[in-house]
């Protein structure tokens, strides 16, 4: 995969963002054998300019790096990164350890895991992979990282094609692979958002990632859940197909994330059927998450109604697939909104791009045919000259679209990297709730305007 | 060493300017041991993840009006555009500017570029930036990747700027070239002075180059107080004022870190004579400021009378800031020579300096002027240091350090790092705009931000109560230094 284009105003950084999938979980360390600055700009791309998320417990100037220099171009790297793994062991607490290789070790031919194989070997919970820049995205390198994990712990410490352990079946188990950390900046409220939708059902949710995650301890149970669920259009599919051969874990392909009232009870009600769970359990919990989100939905109906015709009605979004679906289907199918322009920015593999693609078609509107497209600078001549005919528009985009907005008199909520106008805590779009956040938010881009 | 102009690299600071990364000792020491640059350049056997010349190379270039910067590198080395785009946008409005984007490509090297080369791709980029944004200038930036497969850059900039009729700029700032990653604001200045520096057309004796990060006009009425006036280089400068730095009084700088390269160049090449005395952090340090420029522009008197009416004029405040902040022990955290600006600025508001981190050391400067010894005019100003360290970032080590000296409060100039205070309880007073400290006022200024600072303690305590620092026990009481290479380490 790979984009042969140049990239003006980037919207994602290279395969070595998968350093902060691995901050993203608790009691993790990455270990960076690239060169000095790699670990650093990769942080702050993902958190400084991600709406200032924070380095993370484990992450920023705490991570452990080879930091290359000319010799290891011309020798190798492979001592350096023995040195420095062996230091991180005795300074860092961190209950696992994730090499990620940069450009240099993965041009000059470093073989990091082997080096991890033999601390493995030695009892510790160390894993490589090789994320050298050039070889893709931070969506590719999410997604290596989840690959690496599951093939050099989980698969080696449950034992290849064994039967999980015995567990209480009454309360089922998923694993969720959805909102990516850091990549997608409001990954832990919407993961929290999951995890409280599973408990509408009575279910027990593996999050992986986050303040609401359990660590290397969880991902260990990993291979006894009943289902993998993926609720994004592409990423986190290979790792339920992977599980899914090594331990027969189901999986549940759930491509647009569920946004708001409508999207949040049919992935409820699909979610409680792949359990086999009762059909009254699960009509109980989308009739109360329904019912709630709609007293909401009617506070704001008179100043909907009362302000309307300022308001914007077409709305253009610029994110990656997983967020340009979900967001856009709760705004065409609850909120009546028209879909304009809509580029997805996650360079997905090719094979994949009708797939992806496809349920844009079958909103609750006029079809549309999303643009996959990494270059920033493309896509701004074209929200350039949408604004031009309408600029009572509002864009989903990131903090790169401000001065487009600003010129046109535009509203832009700021959803996707690059985000440097807005501070994200606990905010999330996903779920009952989810769909009022954005609604909040798109608003206020129109209130603060207000004289 | 000279600056050569003729080689399209610049030369390594750990090369030109005896640089190191690691240091434990008094700051007298490290002055003494700089002496004939008698210290090595030696990491340590364990690090934590630093930065790269390719980020200080790329900030400054992609700060200058109607240019294009291009990096020929994976697009992951362009994770800071955003950051360069806020500082430029923020920069403008200093002018009294529109606020603008930054002109920013990454070639977006790929897998079939590592192995095919990537030089035409570049030759493509150049194209697509001229026609995208009809720049007056191009720069390219080459990365860890680009250098390691070989391309040649120089030869396609050159090729480039035949074709288009405009200056396109090789900077030459792979990651890992240097460890010393302030390396890559001498490439930048390098491809600089090599392509875009005219030669003078007039004498101008009025006129100061300031080299800094942002042009907030704080220098206006500082250089005012003797009739100068200041020309702020690089950041959101127009290719007129870059082309004219060789016709000025003197450069001075914000950081010697900073600006010595381009100072020595300006003074090798065109006469421009670097200013002998540290920059103006702190009311002495001010003074001794402008008596040089005032000997530079015959304005002995007028310096002199400025010098006393402005401490004059801050005084009652100063000392109503100085018997609030008195007997609180200071350590300060940032790059090399910032740090000492820090302690000089520390020192004249009563503070007690106690300890200093920088992250690198550069043992001389490219004008090896003794009126520039950065650390020794600190020293001179704060008095001893006992705990003087020098650690390329290193969280861990600042853990054990910060936790043996107990400081009141920290003073720190470079970003995430003051978490690490913060978690141990020590409150920290960030510097985000280096022009605000400058001067009189500047001095001021830090002191009502610092005493703002200590108000809001409350927070600090907070976070203290239940954070954890991701360190082992056995780490805890160790020697910040035990995985020097020259100590037992592993």
């Amino acid at each position: 995969m790979g984009c042969e284009k140049v990239i003006e105003r980037p919207r994602s950084v290279c395969a070595l963002g998968g350093q902060q999938t691995v901050v993203g979980i608790k009691g993790a360390a990455p270990i960076v054998h690239a060169g000095p600055g790699c670990a650093a700009k990769i942080g702050e791309a993902l958190t400084g300019q991600a709406g200032f998320q924070g380095p993370g417990p484990l992450g920023g100037p705490t991570i452990a790096s080879t930091n290359l220099s000319e010799s290891e171009v011309v020798f190798g790297g492979e001592e350096k990164l023995r040195q420095t793994l062996e230091g991180a062991l005795k300074v860092l607490k961190a209950d696992i350890f994730v090499i990620l290789t940069g450009c240099v070790p993965d041009i000059v031919g470093d073989d990091s895991l082997a080096l991890a194989a033999d601390f493995r070997e030695a009892g510790h919970n160390v894993v490589a992979v090789e994320t050298g820049g050039f070889k893709g995205n931070g969506y590719y390198g999410h997604e290596e990282v989840l690959s690496a994990l599951i093939k050099q712990i989980l698969i080696p410490k449950a034992g290849r094609n064994k039967k999980a352990r015995p567990r209480n079946k009454k309360i089922p188990l998923i694993n969720v692979f959805s909102s990516i950390p850091y990549q997608n900046p409001f990954w832990r409220g919407d993961l929290r958002a999951i995890k409280e939708l599973g408990a509408l059902l009575g279910i027990h949710v593996n999050l992986l990632f986050g303040p609401d995650s359990g660590g290397l301890a969880e991902w260990l149970t990993v291979p006894e859940a009943d289902l993998n669920v993926v609720i994004s259009p592409w990423v986190g599919l290979s790792a339920a197909k992977l599980l899914n051969e090594a331990f027969g874990t189901p999986w549940l392909y759930w491509p647009v994330p569920p946004v708001g009232a409508m999207e949040s009870s049919l992935f409820l009600t699909s979610l409680g059927h792949s359990l086999g769970l009762p059909q009254k359990r699960i009509r109980l919990a989308t009739n109360w998450g329904e019912d709630r989100a709609h007293q909401y939905l009617e506070a704001i109906t008179e100043f909907l109604t009362e302000s309307r015709n300022g308001l914007p009605q077409t709305f253009h979004v610029v994110a990656d697939s997983a967020y340009a679906l979900g967001l856009s289907k709760f705004l065409v199918n609850e909120m009546g909104f028209t879909q304009g322009l809509t580029f997805l920015t996650d360079d997905p593999p090719e094979h994949l791009r009708a797939q992806i693609a496809k349920p844009f078609g079958e909103f609750d509107g006029p079809a549309i045919s999303p643009i996959f497209e990494s270059d920033g600078g493309f896509m701004d001549r074209e929200l350039d000259l949408a604004l031009k005919q309408d600029n009572e528009a509002v864009m989903l985009a990131s903090s790169w679209e401000k001065s487009l907005a600003k010129e046109h008199g535009a509203y832009l909520v700021a959803v996707s990297l690059p985000i440097w106008d807005r501070l994200v805590i606990n905010r999330h779009y996903l779920g009952y709730e989810g769909g009022l956040n954005l609604l909040e938010d798109l608003y206020q881009s129109v209130l603060a305007k207000v004289h | 060493m000279s600056v050569d102009l003729q080689n399209p690299e610049v030369v390594i600071r750990e090369r030109r300017l005896g640089s190191i990364v690691a240091f434990s000792g008094t700051g007298a020491e490290l002055v003494e041991k700089s002496r004939g640059q008698r210290l090595e350049c030696q990491a340590n056997r364990f690090n934590q993840c630093g930065d790269c010349s390719g980020q200080r190379a790329m900030l400054p270039i992609s700060q200058i009006q109607d240019t294009v910067m291009i990096n020929h590198g994976p697009v992951g080395c362009a994770g800071d555009f955003g950051l360069f785009n806020w500082q430029f946008r923020r920069g403008l409005t200093f002018r009294g500017e529109r606020p603008r984007d930054i002109g920013a490509i990454s070639t977006n090297l790929t897998e079939r570029d590592i192995v095919y080369g990537g030089a035409e791709k570049l030759a493509k980029t150049i194209r697509e930036a001229h026609g995208r944004y009809k720049p007056r200038a191009i720069f390219v930036a080459s990365s860890c990747a680009s250098g390691i497969i070989g391309d040649d850059i120089e030869e396609v900039v050159n090729g480039m700027e035949l074709e288009l009729g405009i200056p396109v700029v090789g900077v030459y700032c792979e990651g890992f070239k240097s460890k010393i990653w302030t390396t890559g604001f001498d490439a930048a200045y390098h491809g600089i002075v090599r392509k875009l520096v005219k030669g003078p057309v007039e004498i101008d004796k009025k006129t100061v180059n300031i080299m800094g990060f942002t042009s907030l006009k704080t220098f206006d009425p500082l250089l005012g107080l003797l009739g100068l006036k200041p020309r702020y280089l690089v950041h959101q400068a127009t290719l007129e004022e870059i082309g004219q730095m060789s016709q000025a009084l003197a450069s001075s700088h914000i950081c010697e870190t900073l600006g010595t390269y381009l100072a020595r160049a300006l003074e090798q090449e065109y006469g421009v004579p670097e200013l002998r005395a540290p920059p103006p952090f702190g009311q002495d340090w001010t003074d001794q400021w402008l008596r040089e420029l005032g000997r530079l522009a015959g304005l002995e008197e007028k310096a002199e009378e400025v010098i006393a009416s402005e401490r004059k004029r801050i005084e009652p405040e100063l000392n109503e800031i100085r018997e609030k902040l008195a007997g609180l022990r200071v350590w300060t955290l940032a790059g090399a020579a910032f740090g000492h600006n820090l302690a000089s600025i520390a020192s004249d508001l009563g503070l007690k300096v106690i300890g200093m981190l920088a992250f690198h050391h550069d043992q001389t400067f490219d004008n090896d002027y003794e009126e520039i010894n950065s650390l020794k005019n600190c020293l001179g100003k704060v008095g001893s240091v006992n705990r003087y360290a020098v650690c390329n970032k290193q969280p861990y080590q600042l853990v054990n350090l910060l936790n043996e000296a107990k400081p009141d409060l920290v003073l720190a100039r470079h970003g995430y790092l003051p978490t690490v205070p913060a978690k141990m309880g020590i409150p920290s007073y960030f510097v985000p705009e280096t022009n605000q400290h400058i001067g009189y006022d500047g001095l001021l200024f830090a002191g009502r931000k610092i005493l703002k600072v200590l108000r809001g303690g409350n927070f600090v305590k907070n976070i203290a109560s239940r954070a954890k620092l991701p360190y082992t026990d056995w780490w805890r009481n160790s020697d910040p230094f035990y995985f020097r290479e020259t100590s037992h380490g592993l």
